[in-house]
């Protein structure tokens, strides 16, 4: 499984109550998405240090705009905080979109079959090793082109 | 990407749904025969700028290109006895490219809060880009088509009427322009406003919170521009705005919608809510599989009808005579802050008791005593919206027999004065009771006027009056209002803890139906995957006299109660005959 997680923390983009928000998307062998959904940061937990918690608890989603003004965070930030998450869910491989990324697709994509196929091959991409080979078989990169 | 021909769609391109007609995606030739099968007498038609102006400089209305000819359709309707409302995008719309702006317009993407670009998928899974309305070239090039657009309807002798349309999304059970930006047109057009406006610009400089109202009145400022622009110069076709709510529209769902991971019942949770904002609730968007089965009922039975005539009426005298189901709503927030009103726990009790049995109301736009609303409703009044317009209306409603509450926290001075000087000229029977908070309870003949006094909490700086109810749990909450309620009854059949999708809808008897003072028709929905059961008590007053439209579902009927079980995509409908 690949995971692709759209950050929406993109440096210099400075926005109050979005801060701490980025979309999971869950992405299986065949190329459909398992999991699609936006995410909030607990900031008051990642500002006092928690990062060695569980991420679930970090993921909590959050509708009070007051809990999600906190610092930016970093592509490294965020892979670290990702990274025992998808140790969890036997996740392969993590790719990180910046919002610029993201905008780029979506202006590039004229339909959803387009948008779909770049986000998986677009952004920077971290291979979970412990679980690339049984989550991944050929790749789905392959899958996609051949 | 496939490269057999794809299957052809069973809906027509030309007629996506609910009335709307894409003259567009129809040959002029076929417009007849595609007009002379619309099942409905109210047509609307979107105006679709980008067809009429490629350049955004010059328009052609049937000047060049025949499918540009909106005199034909509309003396074809004129010919076929149809009523077609022209709808005017006055922001971005999801169903055109660029969101409806000419192409060579279309430079700066609309932007949400988040920095991500707006947009939406479309029912062939197309990605439609909304692009920002606060840029100056295209509210100069809007400006310029409006008043072509009105020198076209006054030569061609075109007299329908035409709406501005506001399209947008519902969040969190609210609604949501589209117009709303967050681009760099944005900033730039925001700080020349700023630069024009010393004292605002001062507050906006204050705190957060004080720059996001400079932005909100900006924005206000910059729509009511664009209607007042269109409104303007078509005053002889001008009827109003019309809300469109456009269910998947959401920029955020473009991911779920791309992977198919979106669910029916969030799609009939925002139908239902939709009605309850007076809005009119679009499914342009979806795609035919989703919008076939229990959305499709749910549309063809809860929108369309009396409903959606209503939403284009008029005025009062053009309703008296549509027919059909209304939505039974008792209760009409006379605001649309909504967070406000969920603070005092009302939707709580709503959805214990009434679930979808309330409306919201933008006092500016529309006002339940302007319209046919049920004789049993009560109007809720928050003080800070109310204006002398609006007090005068109310105090005239509670005398002609009707019920009101008035939330007095906000209320300005002025009005308080008058308010006290109404209850002590007019005589009327006034009790006050402490319940949580000091109630005012007012009574002229069948009239009601409940007047929740707040000097107390006003006075310890609480931001609202009923704030005060928050401190209570939700049960605790939904006794009080079910007491205040209830100080006078509504007749309703309260349906108990069910997660099945329901509601409500009302008329008056027909022929045949006389015994009874009213028809109450109760829908039931079932868009999961699972098999749901219910059982239904209703009280001696209602007597179950129809059970309809039965499809995956069954009734067993006993002396005051039923029983209910509906299949996955399943519905039924009861209907009950409602005596004194």
């Amino acid at each position: 499984m690949l995971i692709v997680v759209v950050n929406f923390l993109e440096k210099g983009r400075a926005s109050w109550a979005d801060s701490g928000q980025y979309i999971v998307h869950v992405i299986d062998d065949s190329g459909k998405t398992i999991r699609s959904e936006i995410k909030a940061l607990y900031n008051q937990k990642i500002t006092q240090g928690s990062h060695s918690s569980s991420i679930e608890s970090q993921l909590q989603e959050t509708n009070d705009s007051t809990c999600a003004v906190g610092p930016f965070f970093s592509v490294d930030e965020i892979k670290k905080l990702m990274q025992e998450f998808c140790i969890q869910e036997r996740i392969s491989h993590l790719r990180i979109l910046t919002m610029g990324q993201y905008n780029e697709i979506l202006l590039s994509s004229a339909n959803t079959e387009d948008l779909g196929r770049n986000l998986i091959v677009t952004g920077d991409l971290w291979e979970n090793t412990e679980h690339s080979e049984a989550g991944f078989k050929k790749g789905l990169l392959d899958k996609i082109f051949t | 990407m496939s490269l057999l021909t794809p299957p052809p769609s069973i809906n027509d391109s030309a007629f996506p749904g609910e009335n709307w007609f894409f003259y567009w995606k129809s040959s002029p030739s076929l417009w007849k025969s595609k007009l002379s099968e619309c099942r409905y007498k109210k047509i609307l038609v979107p105006i679709n700028w980008s067809l009429h102006s490629e350049n955004g400089e010059t328009c052609d209305f049937a000047r060049l290109r025949p499918e540009t000819d909106l005199s034909k359709i509309y003396n074809i309707a004129k010919e076929l006895g149809s009523e077609l409302h022209f709808l005017l995008p006055l922001g971005p719309v999801p169903y055109l490219p660029n969101g409806g702006i000419p192409y060579v317009l279309a430079r700066v993407p609309s932007l949400e809060d988040t920095g991500c670009i707006k947009t939406v998928v479309d029912s062939d899974g197309n990605l439609i880009k909304l692009h920002s309305f606060f840029d100056p070239r295209v509210f100069k090039a809007f400006s310029s088509f409006v008043k072509e657009l009105s020198e076209y309807f006054s030569q061609a002798g075109i007299n329908s009427s035409v709406w501005g349309l506001n399209a947008g999304i519902l969040e969190e059970r609210n609604f949501k322009s589209y117009f709303k930006d967050s681009s760099s047109a944005f900033d730039s057009s925001f700080s020349r406003f700023l630069a024009t406006k010393e004292d605002l610009s001062l507050r906006a400089r204050e705190s957060f919170e004080t720059e996001l109202l400079a932005k909100q009145e900006f924005e206000i400022s910059v729509q009511e521009l664009y209607v007042e622009t269109a409104k303007g110069e078509l005053t002889a076709n001008w009827e109003g705005v019309a809300r469109v709510a456009f269910l998947g529209g959401n920029p955020a769902e473009v991911l779920e919608r791309t992977f198919e991971q979106d669910s029916l019942g969030f799609y009939s949770d925002s139908l239902f809510s939709s009605l309850s904002l007076n809005l009119l609730p679009s499914s342009l968007l979806m795609n035919e599989q989703r919008r076939d089965g229990v959305l499709l009922k749910q549309f063809n039975e809860l929108v369309m009808g009396a409903y959606f005539d209503q939403q284009f009426s008029l005025g009062i005298y053009d309703q008296e005579g549509q027919e059909g189901q209304r939505p039974l709503q008792f209760f009409h927030l006379m605001s649309q802050d909504i967070k406000a009103w969920k603070s005092h726990g009302l939707f709580a009790f709503f959805k214990k008791f009434y679930q979808w049995g309330y409306s919201v109301w933008e006092p500016t736009i529309r006002a339940p005593w302007d319209e046919n609303i049920h004789e049993e409703s009560i109007i809720f009044l928050m003080g800070k919206t109310v204006t002398d317009k609006i007090f005068s209306q109310a105090l005239r409603y509670f005398m002609s027999g009707k019920r009101i509450l008035i939330d007095r926290f906000e209320l300005s001075a002025e009005l308080n004065r008058k308010l006290e000087l109404f209850l002590f000229e007019n005589s009327l029977e006034v009790e006050r009771v402490n319940f949580h908070l000091t109630i005012i309870n007012a009574t002229l003949g069948e009239g009601q006027l409940i007047i929740v006094n707040n000097c107390k909490y006003a006075a310890t700086g609480q931001s609202s009056s009923l704030k005060q109810t928050t401190d209570l749990s939700l049960h605790e909450q939904s006794i009080f209002w079910e007491k205040l309620i209830t100080s006078k009854p509504i007749r309703h059949i309260v349906v108990e803890d069910s997660d099945i999708d329901f509601y409500w809808r009302y008329k008056y008897p027909g022929i045949g139906e006389l015994k009874f003072e009213e028809i109450r028709r109760l829908s039931f929905y079932n868009p999961t995957s699972y098999k749901k059961k219910l059982n239904l008590h209703f009280p001696k007053n209602f007597a179950l006299t129809k059970i309809l439209d039965e499809y995956r579902a069954s009734v067993e009927k006993h002396s005051s109660q039923c029983e209910t079980q509906i299949l996955p995509g399943g519905s039924v409908s009861l209907e009950f005959g409602l005596f004194s």
